[in-house]
């Protein structure tokens, strides 16, 4: 019976791994990118590289001012005030329109009080929203999205099922044995080390993709149907609209009144309700540096400064809550610093080979089935074809990310915020469509491997030099003022471009050593 | 692993769409049932454990000697849930 579960579950782990690592990869690669998403907002944008101080008074009411004079906001439109902080020193004035509708965004030089030009955040929205959506339309790519974390948890399950001496495998690498030996160490030493952060991420991740239908599944039947409760339950009331004008009102005030309340908080953004109203309430959200789950919202009533709501997740919620709102946290690195998400980096960067090495050991598997030549998946035999996907989409996805940074860099900043996101979103998918034809075209794994290789080590090590000539700024112009997070943008592209281009070196010289050594039989096997 | 067993893709497709109803179920009757008195915090719990339990329903109905016995369990655990949820509200 016992064996009958492992050979199962044995079953489930290799299906999974055929019918979704690429899927899987995809995801993981993106989100590798994805957690960089401050660091790519600050590099994609030279205009806002000043260097912050966190001492600095921010003067909001002074600053806002000009912008709100020429701003059309209604009493229910959306309105919101970021503070600067180290990735986006700006501060960010954001609302919707009360005519047209649009969303409206300035940045301000908190030191200057210049209003700065429009710019977007294209680039690093577009990797962001490959993670979370796989650029489907919302919600159903962001439920794929779930539903894909769903199955990586059944696979991580299973795969430490039917490894019954998880422990002593960890510590085993047999580089003398045969090729499936060494493929089958390297992934379940990729898999069992960084296990803790594999459950976590993938954990989170399956309910950050599913939370939008699961919330309200829950929510309907916690509030037995009422949803509107549930919001308020969060967000707290809605104040009523009475139509009176609201006589004064200082955001400076409110910040200042959240400060005494919510010791050791920095504000980091203000909401704004019913604005202009009698009504208004002024929502101050602010960090601690106490807990995982850090935030702590106050709303604060505009005309007598009484506080309507406060949301303090770290000491009024129970377990359950905490989790939930540790979970977007826990999963972008938005704890610890820069340190804790090079270290997610790395152990991202081991999933998503973990992914592909999975794979592999399927294709040598079955070609030793096949009694192919030593199992050798550089043949035409089974498993040749899902090689070269792999192959294609796998590397493909590294060199189209890569091009991505001469998108932002190369295209004019054109008219409209969307249609520049679908320009470079239009470079992306077509270099990554480029990169799977050339594979297919190929028609041989390891060459077609170490030409991307090449392509992306290339494109990677070239981003610091494009960064230094287009905007004058970066590691490469270090006399000039350069901000951490766009030097450690091109230094990471930097060091990765170099182990892209070492690993085609390698690759190549391996093809080139087996065309050598290759005698005629082997050769006939090929054809 | 050289042994290999068949189990038939009625099966599988069975557990895949029995278990994702399941997972709904759970969300609800946790959601229900939780014991806390904040709602939010049976909310949370529902949507969170919901998750995990879905591994549970997909080994339970994969690992099931038979078809009939995959949509037996699974169909009992259904009724279960779908009975305590539906006793709640009326």
């Amino acid at each position: 019976m016992q064996q009958r579960s492992n050979i199962l579950f044995y079953e489930i782990h290799s299906w999974i791994g055929v019918l979704f690592s690429i899927l899987l990869f995809v995801i993981s690669f993106s989100g590798v990118v994805a957690l960089f998403g401050h660091e790519l907002t600050q590099w994609e944008r030279p205009e806002h590289r000043i260097t912050y101080n966190a001492e600095a008074p921010v003067d909001v009411d002074r600053l806002v001012a000009p912008v709100l004079a020429e701003a059309n906001i209604g009493e229910d439109s959306f309105f919101m005030i970021s503070m600067p902080d180290y990735y986006h020193p700006m501060l960010e004035v954001l609302w919707t329109d009360a005519g047209s509708e649009e969303t409206e965004v300035r940045h301000i030089n908190p030191n200057t009080g210049e209003v700065l030009p429009p710019s977007s955040s294209d680039f690093a929205e577009l990797l962001t929203y490959m993670h979370t959506d796989l650029l489907l339309p919302r919600p159903f790519g962001r439920y794929l999205i779930g539903v894909m974390g769903l199955v990586m948890l059944l696979s991580i399950l299973s795969g430490i099922i039917i490894h019954k001496k998880i422990f002593k495998e960890m510590f085993r690498f047999r580089v003398d044995r045969s090729r499936r030996l060494k493929w089958t160490d390297l992934h379940k030493v990729l898999g069992v080390w960084p296990l803790p952060f594999h459950v976590v991420i993938v954990f989170t991740g399956a309910i950050l993709g599913l939370n939008g239908i699961m919330i309200q599944v829950a929510a309907f039947s916690a509030f037995e149907g009422d949803v509107e409760a549930a919001i308020a339950s969060v967000v707290g009331e809605h104040p009523e609209i009475t139509g009176e004008p609201l006589e004064s009102n200082s955001y400076n005030q409110m910040l200042l009144r959240y400060q005494d309340q919510v010791l050791n908080a920095k504000p980091q953004a203000i909401y704004v309700e019913a604005y202009g109203d009698r009504n208004q309430v002024v929502q101050v959200s602010g960090k601690t540096d106490e807990a995982l789950v850090r935030f702590v919202d106050v709303k604060y009533r505009s005309e007598d400064g009484e506080v309507v709501n406060i949301n303090n997740p770290v000491h009024d919620s129970g377990p359950f809550m905490r989790v939930y709102f540790s979970l977007t946290p826990l999963h972008y690195a938005l704890y610890g610093g820069f340190l804790i998400k090079a270290l997610y980096f790395v152990l991202g960067l081991a999933l998503c080979l973990m992914m592909v090495t999975g794979t592999v050991i399927w294709q040598i598997r079955k070609a030793q089935r096949q009694k192919l030549h030593s199992g050798d998946i550089n043949t035409r035999g089974s498993g040749w074809f899902l090689s070269l996907v792999t192959v294609g989409v796998c590397a493909g996805l590294v060199v189209a990310t890569s091009a991505t940074f001469y998108a932002n860099k190369l295209l004019p900043p054109g008219g409209g915020g969307d249609q520049r996101f679908h320009w470079i979103e239009m470079v992306y998918l077509s270099v990554w469509g480029v990169a799977i034809a050339w594979a297919m075209l190929r028609r041989q794994i390891k060459p077609a491997l170490a030409d991307l290789s090449l392509c992306a080590g290339l494109l990677l090590c070239g981003i610091p030099l494009l960064n230094a000539l287009v905007t004058g700024n970066g590691l490469l112009v270090p006399w000039e003022s350069v901000t951490l997070p766009v030097v450690f943008t091109d230094l990471g592209a930097l060091v990765m471009g170099i182990i892209c281009l070492y690993s085609s070196r390698y690759i190549y010289r391996q093809v080139s050593q087996s065309k050598l050594s290759a005698d005629i039989p082997q050769a006939v096997v090929v054809r | 692993m050289a042994a290999s067993i068949k189990i038939s893709w009625q099966q599988v497709a069975l557990t895949i769409v029995l278990s994702i109803i399941l997972m709904f179920s759970s969300t609800v009757m946790l959601s229900i049932y939780w014991p806390s008195a904040e709602p939010t915090e049976r909310m949370a719990a529902g949507s969170m454990l919901s998750a995990l339990l879905w591994v549970g329903y997909m080994s339970m109905g994969i690992l099931a000697a038979s078809t009939w016995r995959a949509a037996a369990y699974l169909f009992s655990l259904l009724l279960v849930m779908i009975g305590l949820s539906a006793l709640s509200f009326l």
